[in-house]
């Protein structure tokens, strides 16, 4: 899918996507270790 | 009202009751098995509760949308007959694709309802990745078809038939990475905002435990996994677009003229003209985000003849509201998550409790909004540039009565389906819930 979406839209907005979710991954881990409340 | 109107009207009231079903039925299946994954991995009785109360939901929501979707596939042989002769043989494939995938997702849903007692904890659990992924490929490939209405390819025009024909190269169509993208974005983001809205409404009425600030958490996590690719598909969307079906784009923003240095037109009042009253403009932003230069050519409304032209009224309101709900849903969850951050208390007044509640609904007014762009904004095509809709409808004289009794059919539907989502909560107590009741009433 996202080697599709690249052949549109170009490595930068794959990378943005990707980079956002694992940062959001990240951040709800977190969350998670401290309950998630 | 015409006999084409009627025929279109019926199947964008079938689409629009359809895509709520559909796209719950996307993103509430991640969220089950995120609070499933929690509630198995801290041993976690409320994760386990919230995972227990959206399975319940969603299965009412399943079949729900497995109606929907069958009076969707019976309603384009008998509304479209020319439409499925012709095109049949170019996207039958990905619609008998989209059966495989939802048969994938349906044995699986049942496998997680009914056979947790005939597989251990983790085995049960991942009975959901099937459900998720069946889901999403499903959505995909349906969307996928649609974007080949929007740009076709993958077939050689001869006499009028069809020759030559690639199913692949028709799904791989250049509408399809952009469109499919920003629809699955877009479900996950409506879904997330719906959970999270049900869990704020029952702490508007009181309830402030864990188990419902963990089930808004969840819902709005979901929201902020999505609202980075919804801005970056919605971007590759407006230029693919631009390169594609440049009238739908020149109607969306209300474009007259082909011209360099475009502005971008900010609300006001449209006509079927394309003249814009009391909008604000903003030079050269429209070529800027087409071409990523100020200078890029952007064609308008006057490239084609008006017969040739979308309902410019319609296509450009409902974009506008598209794109401000849009906007607004974007800076409810940047806001949410702020306070959640910086101030846990503030994400908790009831205003922004409110603004939640509200969002759901919100996000599947944009959602209707968004293939009101799509689907009107093709007019007068119902395969670009290749056939039009009045060309592809039936010539039965039934097509306004059906519209009356389909219409009939989701009223019924829609009040069944609250009906029936208040009895499934009713017999699933938020208090008293055993955990891993999911097949077990009591």
């Amino acid at each position: 899918m996202l080697l599709f979406v690249s052949r549109t839209s170009g490595w930068i907005d794959v990378a943005l996507t990707v980079g956002w979710l694992i940062t959001v991954v990240i951040a709800a881990h977190r969350w998670m270790g401290k309950g998630g409340e | 009202m015409s006999h084409l109107l009627a025929g279109r009207a019926q199947m964008g009231t079938s689409l629009e009751f359809h895509i709520v079903f559909a796209s719950l039925g996307v993103g509430l299946p991640v969220l089950i098995a995120i609070a499933h994954f929690l509630g198995l991995r801290r041993d976690d009785q409320v994760w386990m509760r919230i995972a227990t109360r959206l399975t319940r939901a969603f299965t009412v929501l399943v079949v729900i949308g497995v109606i929907s979707g069958i009076v969707i596939s019976v309603e384009l042989t008998v509304l479209w007959p020319t439409f499925v002769a012709r095109a049949g043989s170019i996207i039958g494939l990905p619609f008998s694709l989209e059966s495989y995938a939802f048969f994938i997702e349906a044995i699986f849903l049942a496998l997680y309802l009914f056979a947790r007692d005939r597989l251990g904890p983790w085995l049960h659990w991942a009975t959901l990745l099937p459900v998720c992924l069946g889901a999403l490929v499903s959505a995909w490939i349906v969307v996928a078809a649609n974007a080949w209405m929007n740009a076709p390819t993958g077939f050689k025009r001869e006499d009028g038939r069809f020759v030559d024909i690639s199913p692949l190269h028709a799904i791989f169509n250049a509408a399809m990475p952009a469109e499919t993208f920003h629809m699955i974005a877009a479900a996950y983001l409506a879904t997330g905002f719906s959970v999270a809205g049900v869990y704020a409404l029952s702490m508007l009425r009181g309830h402030c435990g864990t188990y419902e600030r963990r089930g808004l958490g969840l819902g709005m996590a979901l929201v902020a996994a999505a609202i980075v690719p919804i801005g970056v598909s919605g971007d590759n969307a407006g230029r693919m677009i631009a390169q594609a079906q440049p009238v739908k784009l020149a109607a969306t923003e209300g474009l007259v003229h082909t011209q360099r240095h475009a502005p971008l037109i900010l609300g006001g009042l449209i006509d079927q003209n394309g003249n814009t009253r009391y909008g604000i403009q903003i030079p050269d932003l429209l070529s800027l985000l087409v071409g990523r230069d100020p200078n890029t050519l952007v064609k308008g409304l006057d490239s084609v003849p008006p017969q040739q032209r979308p309902p410019v009224v319609v296509v450009r309101n409902a974009f506008s509201f598209m794109a401000a709900a849009g906007v607004a849903l974007g800076i409810l969850a940047g806001v949410y998550w702020l306070a959640r951050w910086r101030r846990p208390r503030l994400a908790e007044h009831r205003l922004m409790l409110l603004a939640v509640a509200a969002s759901g609904p919100l996000a599947f007014a944009t959602i209707e909004a968004g293939w009101i762009v799509t689907e009107v904004g093709r007019q007068p095509w119902i395969i670009y540039h290749v056939m039009r809709t009045q060309a592809a409808i039936t010539g039965s004289p039934l097509v306004g009565v059906m519209f009356v009794l389909f219409s009939a059919l989701y009223v019924a539907l829609t009040l069944i389906t609250v009906v029936a989502l208040r009895s499934e909560m009713r017999l699933l107590p938020r208090r008293t819930l055993a955990p891993h009741s999911l097949t077990n009433r009591h």
